[in-house]
């Protein structure tokens, strides 16, 4: 057929190995193009002024927050739209999320955006809805999360999750790492996840 | 005499079908839960957060997976005119897959997930994946390279890019420190996070659920219509641009939030253009069928097709019509991606699914037809019925809570109404989506039914090799 | 824009790609686009696969490719007006937040001056205004509706803000004070001050104060250790509004009114915090909740 033009796709689609790289290297350009460059743009990688990583307490209740797919129904990122700052707050900052491995930002609001509820409500309110979400808002449909309650916030696993998150670039000293499980005596799963909420977003106003 | 090796066919095609009713049923009970959230029963194991993944696993990658896995061996040997190489490596992706299914299904509702939409699971079933999707390459390559035809047929070039790119993108994405053997942090951190994860998740369904159906489409299409393919320079130029151009739509998904304004420029741009290349596919499937309208009086297998290429043009139009950031602004975080995602899932992937697996069963277990071409007919209602039930109903909750939650007083500038009003509006809507749900699962369950039926008649022949002339 | 990168590594690299790729799509419409019905005689590829398989050579569809030209060509336009390519931040210097902040400005040029003015207003005033009262309620509504209820009658642990018990003071700088700093009503864990017999004679004595049901003889013995109590909810039990201290003797039971519950109380202590609004809420926006929620209490006479 088409051997008088210039260019023939046969040459392609008889040889297995040739579609094998082409294929491949025509994938690889857009993660090049549109990842790599982030690790090197400056406001991507700097931590907005406040932000620590993430207290022992608070990164217990972070798992909780993840072990129960809570980015399933809840964002964490506000968008710069005044209809969602006047509910939420101040839009999301790309500085707000350097220690969250991973980005909890989530894709759905089937409950209201998470990003600044941190001192929104008190420890007291949180305990209340997070029990049975309907005692406070009436038209919630959120389940119920009585267990965390009555679960130890410790399993025994704070030194490694620490250790682990130092290792990918997580700025906790030795020290933190040390005494991380005293933060967790006597808590529950339940003041690990509030005190994990109470701490999303207060450092942008 | 050479005979095809259609045991990992068979394992894969049955697998899927029971996946299916799986995957559907536990959507049916979170879309339940949305409704009367006392669903869960007051278990862990059993809440919206923990099984929604589980739900998300079980169609796309149980019922998917084991779908493109049968469909795949089966085309790969047909269009190359040999047998499986390493057909012992294809048995045990049969048994690794089913294994990582089952892993998923314990390890999720117990809570263990790196917390990634659509790559929720541990480090170690990650790891499982990759060995297991190492042996599938190497199976379905290797099938190729010892062709006995000269060219390879597009189906596979499709089935190839999926093998690829998955591979690819699940190695990147899935990178993480573990910490402990059930828990791991993603080694990327925030936005770059972001970034990676819908990179993956944009091409989980531009790889998985796109290309690989597209493999399937190019090859039971023709068949059951006993048509040529339409245009193969349209193959041509729809492949290769549609493989470059879906890698790059993912930043669609991150619009208006913190990732820099290029990126998401670029994401948007990408994603239009990608609008022609998706069609190509729909195009080649539709004009393929065109010369044989008059057995789509009579062979319900080819409407399942014609549905699903028809949901495939219209979720790829809505597609790139969502990643204009204006429409996006209103349509992200809301039902109406839901809607989307499903009319891809249930119009184009489940619809193109069942009728390969249709086409396919029979042939496997020596019967010329489905024990009951009645029950397919059924089944075919339901679903399409079931389908646009459930996307109408989630189209408008989704615009409807859009309006709401960005209404804003003209006279004094406040928010109109309160985020719990737009929960409650829903209500309606969650139940004819509900509804919709349940029409399309039953007709699944008509399936699983119709399988087992023709499977009991079965006669053991082995399917020949056609002589090459 | 360039300036959050450090050289112009990156920058190249993404848009030569970028415009590569897209330009690339376009070249290889035009190359095999010219393939075809050339030989006419021959309408098919000439391949053929599993017996039957075979594709026709028919040329693209023109409507086809006139759309996949119209989205490159739109592609490259939108780059040259929007940033998307690092270099340029696109001709027509759109970003979101400018965007952003342009909406906030409109909307500031709207309302500001409206929301001057109603900064100042008076109860009186309030309650004659029906816009003034709309705002309030929808303040309320999406900010202090969660806690304190849609119809602001509060639940267990979040105050009724339409009665006429106030734990902090009813008067507007009360109000005003409470939403705009929070509060945080502290009361210690008293399990030291006696056995457990005595806690439960201090919940009868807390329980006669309102005439509720109670023990006398109980009672009796729980005021002898009352004292203690008196320090913040005054010897007469009617509380102490500069530290949030409720009145005992009337029939309103913030945290319920079980013998138990009041006796877990006095054992292990309370916090009852309301949260600080001074950085969610402009002070005009504070001011209008505030005279909103006044005139509930005002309503309810």
């Amino acid at each position: 057929m088409s051997n008088k033009n210039k260019f023939t796709h046969e040459k392609i689609e008889t040889n297995n190995f040739l579609m094998i790289v082409l294929i491949f290297i025509v994938i690889l350009f857009a993660g090049i193009v549109e990842i790599i460059p982030l690790y090197f743009q400056k406001n991507m990688l700097q931590p907005v002024k406040g932000l620590k990583p993430y207290k022992p307490l608070a990164l217990i209740g972070r798992s909780i927050y993840v072990r129960e797919g809570c980015y399933t129904c809840h964002s964490q990122m506000i968008r710069p739209f005044r209809a969602e700052t006047l509910r939420y707050g101040h839009y999301s900052l790309a500085g707000e999320f350097v220690y969250d491995h991973p980005f909890q930002w989530g894709s759905k609001r089937t409950g209201p955006d998470l990003a600044r509820v941190g001192k929104k409500y008190s420890n007291n309110w949180h305990q209340i809805h997070l029990t049975n979400p309907r005692d406070v808002v009436p038209e919630s449909i959120m389940p119920a999360y009585p267990w965390l309650n009555d679960t130890p916030a410790s399993d025994g696993s704070i030194q490694t999750k620490m250790k682990a998150l130092k290792m990918i670039g997580v700025p906790y000293t030795e020290e933190e790492i040390q005494k991380s499980p005293e933060a967790l005596i006597n808590k529950s799963e339940m003041d690990a996840l509030i005190t994990y909420l109470q701490s999303l977003g207060i450092h942008v106003r | 005499m050479q005979i095809y090796t259609d045991n990992a066919v068979k394992n894969f095609s049955i697998m899927a079908v029971f996946w299916a009713v799986v995957g559907l049923l536990v959507g049916v009970i979170i879309s339940s839960q949305l409704i009367w959230p006392e669903l869960n029963l007051g278990l862990p194991w059993t809440s919206f957060g923990r099984l929604r993944p589980l739900h998300t696993n079980a169609v796309i990658f149980a019922f998917g997976g084991s779908t493109l896995f049968a469909t795949s061996y089966y085309i790969v040997q047909r269009t190359c005119q040999t047998k499986l190489f390493a057909p012992g490596l294809a048995n045990f992706t049969f048994w690794g897959w089913q294994l990582v299914i089952l892993l998923a299904a314990i390890t999720l509702p117990l809570g263990y997930t790196s917390g990634k939409e659509y790559a929720e699971l541990e480090w170690p079933i990650d790891i499982l994946i990759t060995i297991i999707w190492v042996c599938y390459a190497i199976v379905f390559f290797g099938t190729i390279s010892k062709r006995k035809v000269k060219h390879i047929y597009v189906a596979n070039w499709f089935f190839g890019a999926f093998i690829i790119a998955v591979a690819l993108l699940h190695v990147v994405n899935s990178a993480a420190i573990p910490a402990g053997f059930f828990k791991s942090y993603s080694i990327y951190a925030g936005v770059q996070d972001a970034m990676v994860q819908w990179w993956y998740g944009h091409n989980a369904v531009g790889f998985f659920l796109t290309a690989g159906f597209l493999g399937i489409m190019y090859y039971f299409v023709p068949k059951q219509a006993n048509r040529p393919v339409y245009s193969y320079s349209l193959s041509i130029v729809h492949f290769w641009a549609l493989i470059f151009t879906y890698m790059w739509a993912g930043p669609h998904h991150l619009h208006y939030t913190a990732l820099p304004d290029w990126t998401q420029s670029l994401g948007m741009v990408f994603s239009i253009i990608l609008l022609a290349p998706s069609w190509g596919g729909m195009i080649n499937g539709i004009m393929t069928l065109s010369g044989a309208w008059d057995k789509l009086k009579t062979d319900p297998i080819l409407r399942f097709m014609i549905v699903s290429l028809s949901f495939y043009g219209m979720s790829t139009f809505e597609g790139p019509m969502m990643a204009i950031k204006t429409v996006n602004a209103l349509s992200h975080y809301t039902e109406w991606t839901i809607g989307h995602v499903h009319s891809g899932a249930l119009g184009w992937v489940g619809m193109v699914s069942m009728g390969a697996l249709y086409c396919l069963i029979p042939k496997l277990y020596g019967q010329k037809n489905m024990y009951s071409t009645k029950l397919i007919e059924i089944h075919f209602w339901m679903a399409t019925i079931g389908i646009v039930f459930y996307i109408a109903a989630l189209w408008i909750a989704g615009v409807m809570e859009g309006l709401m939650w960005r209404e804003i007083d003209p006279f004094d500038g406040t928010l109109t109404y309160t985020f719990a009003e737009s929960v409650k509006a829903k209500t309606p809507y969650y139940m004819a989506r509900l509804f919709g749900g349940l029409l399309y699962f039953g007709g699944m369950l008509i399936m699983f039914w119709n399988v087992i039926k023709t499977i009991q008649n079965k006669k053991l022949i082995a399917s020949k090799i056609p002589e090459i002339s | 824009m360039l300036g959050e990168f450090n050289n112009y590594f990156w920058p190249v690299l993404v848009a030569s790609i970028t415009i590569i790729g897209i330009i690339g799509c376009y070249v290889l419409l035009k190359l095999t686009g010219k393939k075809g019905p050339e030989n006419d005689d021959n309408s098919t590829s000439g391949h053929v696969w599993d017996g039957d398989l075979e594709e026709e050579n028919n040329p693209l569809p023109r409507w086809w490719v006139g759309l996949f030209v119209i989205t490159i060509i739109w592609g490259l336009i939108y780059l040259a007006l929007y940033p998307g390519l690092i270099l340029t931040d696109g001709y027509l210097k759109w970003s979101q937040l400018g965007q952003y902040q342009d909406e906030v400005k409109d909307a500031d040029k709207k309302f500001a001056a409206m929301y001057k003015d109603f900064g100042q207003m008076d109860l009186e005033q309030f309650i004659n205004n029906r816009k003034a009262k709309k705002i309030g309620k929808k303040i309320f509504l999406n900010n202090c509706a969660q806690c304190h209820g849609s119809d602001a009658r509060g639940t267990t642990s979040f105050p009724n803000l339409t009665d006429h018990d106030w734990l902090y003071g009813g008067k507007m700088i009360d109000i005003k004070s409470s939403i705009t700093n929070g509060r945080n009503g502290v009361m210690p864990a008293l399990a030291s001050i006696g056995t457990k017999k005595d806690l439960w004679d201090i919940a009868h004595y807390v329980k006669s104060l309102s005439d509720s049901k109670h023990h006398p003889m109980k009672a009796l013995r729980g005021k002898e250790k009352f004292g203690i109590c008196a320090s913040c909810h005054g010897a007469d039990g009617k509380g102490n509004q500069s530290i949030g201290a409720p009145n005992l003797t009337d029939h309103i039971w913030l945290h319920g009114e079980s013998f138990e519950g009041i006796v877990h109380r006095i054992t292990y202590g309370i916090n009852n915090e309301m949260p600080a609004w001074n950085d969610r809420l402009t002070p005009e926006q504070i001011h209008l909740v505030s005279l909103y929620t006044r005139m509930l209490s005002k309503d309810n006479h």
